[in-house]
């Protein structure tokens, strides 16, 4: 009995793995929506096989909508925004769409699951989503990107992270 | 026949005269006579008769008058020849004196007076020359006194004849003549120093012709040497004549093979204008597979996308899309597979639009280098043909400078016979300036031998 395999993402340039079983679906280029009056971090909505899904931005500031380089948030509505890659979590239609930096890397099932070290605690004290870390990860052997440390996330707790609740 | 004198004439001439009517008488008588014997008139007798004797009377009375008649005149011409003769035998006292009252009286006694006149005249003659003799004397005296002491101080004496006119000349002559020494003193010592300085300039001359020798004969050697280089030259130019004209040929083929070469890059221009035309084609070909490797390539991109979704999507569905995962695998393989295929060919194409867009940089690189070699090949025809006709114009001139040099030679030749002569009349130059030398320095003697023979004189003002 093996496990299924786990994806792992660039999330406001922080490389986070989402828990294997987790509905995911990659849209590449995908033309986003603004939403007017919406939180910062609602980068707008997009349309998958006929389904409105919200659009989060992870690297977008709370206060001002806008943070490192993202062109998304408070822009008029109506107006699309520039395409970005869009990584959907959960299953239509009950998803939300996070804004993410490359495809989805298939992960090696054997990585090493390690406590969050408390020099990295500091480090990541600034990221929306802290409270979603739950764990970390040592470099994969044989996949992904050599040397890097990937952060496993709580889905739920990541899409409540980052909608402010 | 003797002179006879004019009283035997006279005597003679009153005897014919006398002698007439007796010649008339004896005619007369004798036609009488021969009328008589032929019987004739007696009256025509008896006047016969008296004229005879009246002739004959005539005749005698003629006669002693003119007997008579002659000597009244020839006497006193007899005592005026007399009178004559004694005057010329140096009587002077000697006289006519003939009395009477006569023609012959009168001119005897104005022949006397004449004579008395004439011998006071003489003697008064006489005292004159004895007086201009003495004048004569004392001039010569004075004239010899100045010959013989070389003084020209001393006076002539002037008296109130004749020579006293002559005395002044003289004395005239003397101071003219002692001015004149004075002159010819002075002249002649400026002609001792000229001539003197007559015969440094000689030497001066001698001196100078000695060494317009030496340079004529090393103006004629030089000559000589630059006639031998004229002939050289002329040889020479000849050659080059030669030479010129070898050149004037290739030349001409030089132009004909530019002018193949221009034509050849002119075709090799043209043909790589033409490879350069394909190979724009073969980037554009090029370019269309590009578009279509984009397209392969987002192919590939999203079949890689399809199969990471799948693969995500078996993943969420666990167990149950295990199998499907495996086709989702296959499938990410494959679309991988198909991405680097199209990568591949897509660098084959970058590749090869790279070496065509180098390909065609170069040709026209190379193009460029054909039109400016084309250009230089022209301006090298240009040249040529300049360089011909510049070779034409030299070929011309080659053969007029061969044709001045052997002129130059023969001038030369003739301007070193010229050299020969001038040499030769330097020489006689030089012989002549020192022919003149000894005359001058004879000169310089006779000057100095005219000063002292003019110092012989002694003029009033050194006196």
């Amino acid at each position: 009995m093996t496990q299924p395999p786990s994806f792992g993402v660039r999330l406001a340039g922080i490389p986070v793995r989402l828990p294997a079983g987790t509905a995911l679906e990659f849209v590449p280029q995908a033309s986003l929506h603004p939403l007017p009056l919406a939180p910062a971090r609602v980068a707008g909505l997009m349309q998958l096989r006929g389904q409105p899904i919200v659009v989060l931005d992870a690297s977008a500031s709370r206060d001002t909508g806008s943070d490192t380089g993202s062109d998304t948030g408070s822009a008029a509505a109506g107006v699309a925004l520039a395409p970005h890659d869009v990584l959907v979590v959960g299953t239509l239609p009950h998803a939300a769409g996070l804004l993410v930096q490359g495809a989805p890397q298939r992960l090696a099932e054997d990585a090493a699951t390690l406590d969050l070290p408390l020099a990295r605690v500091d480090a990541l004290a600034d990221c929306p989503f802290f409270d979603a870390i739950v764990s970390h990860h040592g470099a994969p052997a044989g996949g992904g990107e050599e040397g890097a440390d990937w952060y496993d996330v709580d889905p739920s707790r990541l899409i409540a992270a980052l909608l402010g609740n | 026949m003797a002179e006879r004198s004019f009283a035997q004439r006279l005597r003679t001439g009153i005897a014919v005269l006398a002698a007439a009517p007796l010649a008339v008488a004896l005619a007369a008588g004798a036609a009488w006579l021969l009328a008589r014997n032929a019987g004739g008139d007696s009256a025509f007798g008896a006047v016969g008769v008296a004229l005879l004797a009246g002739a004959a009377l005539l005749a005698v009375a003629g006669t002693l008058y003119g007997s008579r008649l002659a000597a009244s005149v020839s006497e006193p011409i007899a005592r005026i020849q007399s009178t004559l003769e004694a005057l010329s035998d140096g009587d002077l006292d000697a006289r006519v004196r003939w009395e009477g009252r006569d023609e012959f009286a009168g001119l005897a006694d104005a022949l006397d007076r004449l004579l008395d006149d004439r011998v006071a005249g003489l003697n008064r003659t006489i005292r004159d020359s004895e007086e201009l003799n003495t004048s004569v004397i004392e001039i010569m005296k004075a004239v010899g006194t100045i010959a013989t002491t070389k003084d020209l101080g001393v006076r002539v004496p002037v008296t109130e004849n004749v020579t006293g006119a002559i005395a002044d000349a003289l004395n005239l002559l003397t101071d003219e003549m002692a001015r004149v020494l004075e002159s010819v003193g002075h002249l002649a010592n400026d002609v001792a120093q000229a001539t003197f300085a007559l015969r440094g300039q000689s030497d001066l001359a001698i001196t100078a012709a000695a060494r317009e020798q030496r340079e004529v004969s090393m103006a004629a050697s030089e000559l000589s040497q630059a006639a031998q280089a004229l002939v050289a030259v002329a040889q020479r130019a000849h050659q080059v004549d030669q030479s010129a004209g070898r050149a004037l040929v290739e030349t001409g083929e030089a132009v004909r093979v530019v002018g193949a070469t221009i034509e050849g890059i002119v075709q090799s221009r043209e043909l790589i204008r033409q490879t350069e035309k394909r190979i724009k084609r073969l980037g554009e070909r090029t370019q269309e597979i590009g578009q279509v490797v984009g397209i392969l390539q987002a192919i590939s991109e999203r079949t890689g996308i399809l199969a990471l979704n799948a693969s995500m999507k078996a993943a969420a569905a666990g167990e149950a899309g295990r199998s499907f995962a495996v086709v989702a695998d296959e499938v990410k393989r494959l679309s991988e597979s198909a991405r680097e295929s199209t990568a591949r060919i897509a660098r084959l194409v970058n590749a090869i639009q790279t070496e065509a867009h180098e390909t065609v940089r170069a040709m026209n690189d190379a193009i460029g280098q054909v039109v400016a070699i084309t250009r230089m090949a022209d301006d090298a025809g240009q040249a040529m043909r300049r360089t011909q006709a510049e070779t034409g114009s030299l070929v011309d001139d080659v053969r007029q400078i061969a044709a001045t040099s052997e002129e130059q030679a023969r001038i030369s030749s003739g301007l070193q016979t010229r050299a020969d002569v001038i040499r030769e009349a330097s020489a006689e130059t030089a012989r002549q300036l020192r022919a003149q030398s000894i005359e001058t320095r004879r000169l310089v003697e006779y000057a100095r031998s005219l000063v002292e023979e003019v110092k012989v004189f002694r003029t009033p003002s050194r006196s």
